[in-house]
C-alpha cells in the first residue's frame, strides 16, 4: 500500500485487553461528558438550550455530566494503578515519556513533508503525535477533575482555597473542555482515521493487533528491538520463538 | 413597558382625578378615596339589593372609625335643581371646603342618593349595588377604550378570565375593593364631564396616581408589607422623594393579573421583572447603576439554572436557585452599600449561608458580584479566560498546520506516482 516493508502476514500485539477496555471506557466517558458539557458551556444558544431540554432539563444534564465525570475519575485512577504496576513491577520501559528526540522527530517529519528529507523520522513505540495526545489527555483530565470537583463541592473547596477559585474553575473547565473536544475532533480523528497511514480506521486499539508492515513503517525502532530480542532468545536455546509476545509497556489509553 | 404599566394603573383611578391632586396623598390626609371603602363594604353585604339607607347603616357599623364617609343623599332628587343650589358654598347645607372646584356633575359618583330617587336622576338604569358582573358588563369588551386629551388611547379592557385566576380573583374580591364606587365612573359619566378630569391624565400625573393608589389601595390590606416597602430603597424614593422612576406594587405584581408570588413560576420569572428597569441602560445610567446585572446574573450558576429551569416542562422541580430577591431582599430591598443591605460586603457571607449552610467567609468571592472579571477584580478568572482565548486557537492551529503539511505532501507524492504511471 505505501511501499514500505514486505508483506509477512505477521502481526504483533500492541495493546493488552486491559488497555483496550480502558480506551473503550474513555470513549464512552469522554463523549458523554462532551454531550452533556458542551451545551452547558454554550447555554443561551438555541441549539444548546434545545439539547439540554431534550436530555431532560438542566438538573438531569448536570447529573449525567457528574456521572460520566465520576466514571472517568475511576478510569483515571485505574490507569495510574495499572501503569504503576507495569512500570514498577514489570520494569517496563517509559516509552510514553517525552524527550528531546521527540522534538527532533517532529522537525524531521516537517522536513520530510517539505521534501527537504528523503526518509520519515524513525519512531519507537510511540511517536511524538501520540505522546502529545497522551500528555494532553493526562493534563486535561487532571485539570478537568480538579475544576469539576471544585464546582461540584464549592463549600468544601473554599474551606481551603480563596472563593475566586470557583469562577476560575468554571472558566478553566469550559476552556479546557472545549480545547479537549476540538483536539480530539482534529488530532485524534486525524491520527486514528484520516492519516494516510491508517485511513480509514485504525483497528489496533480495538483488536490490539498491528501488522509487521505498519510496525516497519510507523514504529521501526520498536520493531527492530522486538526482532533483536527474539533473536537473542532464539540463540539462548528457545526452539520456538513466539511471534506475538506482548511486551509490557506504558500505554496510552 | 413600565410606562404602560403605570398608565394602566392610573386607569384604575380615573375618577381620582376629580380630587384635586395635592401632597395630601403622601401625607395620608383622608380624601374621598380614603373614605371610599364604605361603599365597597356595602357591596360585600347581602345578596339582595340593599336600599341605600340600609347600606349606610351597614357601612357605619363596619367602619365606625371613618366619620368622613361620603354621605348618602337622604332625600329624593325628584324635582330638585342642581345639587349646588342647596349644597354650594352659599347654600343651605354647604359641602365641605375641600370640595371646592369639583365639577358638580361628579357629586353622584361619590354620594349615593336614596334608592327611590336615583333612577329618576339618571336616565340609564342604575343597578342597586355594584357587582363585578356589573363592571365587567362593559369592561370585558376588548375594544373598550378612551382617548385621552394627549391623544393616547387608554384601553379600559379587563381580561375577565385572567382576573378570575389572579390572586384577588380566586378570593372573589370585588372590583370595588380596590376601586371604591366613588372612585370609578362609567364611561358615560366621564364623558358627561366633558373630559375635564382627564386633562390631568398625562405622564407624571399617571405616576402620581400610581403612588397614591398603592398607599390607599394595596396598603389597606397589605399594611405590613407596605411598611417594609416604605423603608426600602424603592419605597423611600417614591414616597419621600416623589421619585417616579422606582417601582411600586403594581410594577412587579401586576394589576388585574396578580400572580401568587409563592409559586415556582413567579420565582423563575422574577429576574425578568427586575430587569424591566435594571436592564434599562438609560434609566440605570441616571443613578449610576449597571444595566448589565441581569447579564452577569444569567452568566453565573444561579442565573443559568433559573433560566434553563424556566424553559423546562416541569419548572416545579427543585429549582430553588437564588433569584435577585433572595440576595437583595424583596419589599425591604436596600441600596447595595447600605449597612443594612443583605449584600453589602459585611453581610454577604451571612446571606450566602441562608442557602449554603456551612460556607465560610471565602465563599462570597465564588460569585463575581455582577462584575465582569478584569485584571483587577477576579483577576484569576480573567487570566484563565485570556489563556484559553489564545491557547485554543494556538494549539488547534498547530495541529492544523501539521495535518495540512502531511496531507499536501501525500497529495504531491500520489500525483507524482500517478503521472509516472
Amino acid at each position: 500500500m505505501n511501499g514500505h516493508g514486505e508483506s509477512s502476514g505477521r502481526t504483533f500485539v500492541r495493546f493488552t485487553a486491559s488497555q483496550r477496555v480502558e480506551h473503550f471506557v474513555n470513549i464512552f466517558g469522554f463523549f458523554g461528558l462532551c454531550l452533556t458539557g458542551i451545551p452547558q458551556r454554550f447555554n443561551g444558544a438555541a441549539w444548546a438550550d434545545g439539547m439540554i431540554q431534550a436530555m431532560g432539563g438542566i438538573d438531569v444534564v448536570r447529573g449525567m455530566h457528574r456521572t460520566f465525570g465520576a466514571l472517568l475519575i475511576v478510569e483515571t485512577a485505574y490507569h495510574f494503578v495499572a501503569m504503576g504496576y507495569v512500570l514498577a513491577v514489570k520494569k517496563a520501559r517509559w516509552s510514553m515519556m517525552p524527550g528531546l528526540q521527540d522534538l527532533r522527530d517532529a522537525g524531521q517529519m516537517i522536513k520530510y513533508f517539505l521534501f527537504l528529507r528523503k526518509e520519515r523520522a524513525r519512531f519507537d513505540r510511540y511517536d511524538f503525535r501520540q505522546k502529545v495526545e497522551y500528555l494532553a489527555l493526562i493534563w486535561g483530565t487532571f485539570l478537568m477533575i480538579a475544576t469539576g470537583l471544585a464546582m461540584w463541592f464549592p463549600i468544601e473547596t473554599v474551606t481551603y482555597l480563596p472563593g475566586e477559585i470557583i469562577p476560575a474553575s468554571k472558566a478553566a473547565h469550559g476552556g479546557e473542555g472545549l480545547l479537549a473536544f476540538a483536539s480530539i475532533l482534529l488530532w485524534h480523528m486525524y491520527s486514528a482515521h484520516l492519516s494516510p497511514d491508517v485511513f480509514p480506521f485504525d483497528w489496533t486499539i480495538f483488536n490490539g493487533k498491528i501488522t509487521e508492515e505498519r510496525m516497519h513503517h510507523e514504529h521501526p525502532l520498536e520493531l527492530e528491538r522486538l526482532l533483536a530480542e527474539e533473536h537473542t532468545k532464539a540463540e539462548a536455546g528457545n526452539p520456538t520463538p513466539t511471534a506475538a509476545s506482548p511486551k509490557p509497556e506504558v500505554e496510552s489509553t | 413597558m413600565r410606562r404602560a404599566c403605570l398608565a394602566t394603573s392610573a386607569a384604575l383611578v380615573v375618577l381620582d382625578l376629580i380630587v384635586p391632586h395635592s401632597a395630601s396623598w403622601a401625607q395620608g390626609v383622608p380624601t374621598v378615596a380614603d373614605r371610599a371603602p364604605s361603599v365597597a363594604a356595602a357591596d360585600d353585604g347581602g345578596s339582595t339589593p340593599a336600599p341605600a339607607g340600609t347600606a349606610d347603616g351597614a357601612t357605619s357599623s363596619r367602619r365606625p372609625a371613618d366619620p368622613d364617609s361620603p354621605s348618602i343623599v337622604p332625600h329624593s332628587l325628584e324635582g330638585r335643581a342642581a345639587c349646588i343650589t342647596c349644597h354650594g358654598p352659599a347654600g343651605r347645607r354647604p359641602f365641605p371646603g375641600d370640595h371646592l372646584g369639583r365639577p358638580s356633575a361628579a357629586c353622584l359618583s361619590c354620594h349615593v342618593p336614596s334608592q327611590s330617587s336615583r333612577a329618576q336622576v339618571a336616565n340609564t338604569p342604575t343597578p342597586p349595588r355594584v357587582t363585578n358582573e356589573y363592571c365587567l358588563a362593559c369592561h370585558e369588551k376588548q375594544d373598550l377604550k378612551m382617548v385621552l386629551p394627549s391623544g393616547q388611547e387608554l384601553s379600559l379592557y379587563i381580561d375577565k378570565a385572567a382576573y378570575a385566576k389572579s390572586m384577588h380573583g380566586v378570593k372573589h374580591m370585588s372590583c370595588t375593593a380596590c376601586h371604591p364606587d366613588n372612585q370609578t365612573k362609567t364611561l358615560e359619566a366621564s364623558q358627561s364631564n366633558a373630559g375635564k378630569p382627564h386633562d390631568a391624565f398625562t405622564g407624571n400625573v399617571a405616576r402620581e396616581l400610581n403612588r397614591g393608589i398603592i398607599q390607599r389601595g394595596c396598603a389597606k390590606c397589605h399594611e405590613p408589607i407596605f411598611k417594609q416597602y416604605r423603608e426600602s430603597v424603592h419605597g423611600k424614593a417614591l414616597i419621600e422623594e416623589s421619585n417616579l422612576d422606582v417601582p411600586s406594587c403594581t410594577d412587579c405584581h401586576g394589576i388585574h393579573n396578580i400572580r401568587n408570588p409563592e409559586t415556582m413560576l413567579f420565582r423563575l420569572d422574577s429576574p425578568d421583572t427586575c430587569s424591566k428597569c435594571h436592564g434599562d441602560a438609560a434609566l440605570m445610567g441616571k443613578y449610576n447603576l449597571s444595566a448589565n446585572v441581569t447579564k452577569s446574573y444569567l452568566n453565573d450558576f444561579h442565573g443559568t439554572t433559573v433560566r434553563l429551569g424556566r424553559k423546562g416542562s416541569t419548572p416545579e422541580i427543585d429549582q430553588y436557585k437564588a433569584v435577585c430577591y433572595d440576595c437583595h431582599g424583596i419589599h425591604d430591598i436596600k441600596k447595595v452599600k447600605d449597612p443594612a443591605s443583605r449584600v453589602v460586603r459585611e453581610n454577604l457571607a451571612e446571606t450566602c449561608r441562608r442557602c449554603h449552610p456551612g460556607s465560610n467567609a471565602n465563599f462570597p468571592a465564588a460569585w463575581t458580584s455582577h462584575y465582569e472579571p478584569d485584571s483587577k477584580r477576579w483577576a484569576l478568572v480573567y487570566w484563565v479566560n485570556v489563556f484559553y482565548k489564545w491557547a485554543i486557537p494556538g494549539i488547534l492551529g498547530g495541529f492544523v498546520f501539521y495535518i495540512a503539511l502531511e496531507l499536501i505532501h501525500e497529495l504531491i507524492v500520489r500525483v507524482k506516482r500517478w503521472r509516472q504511471g
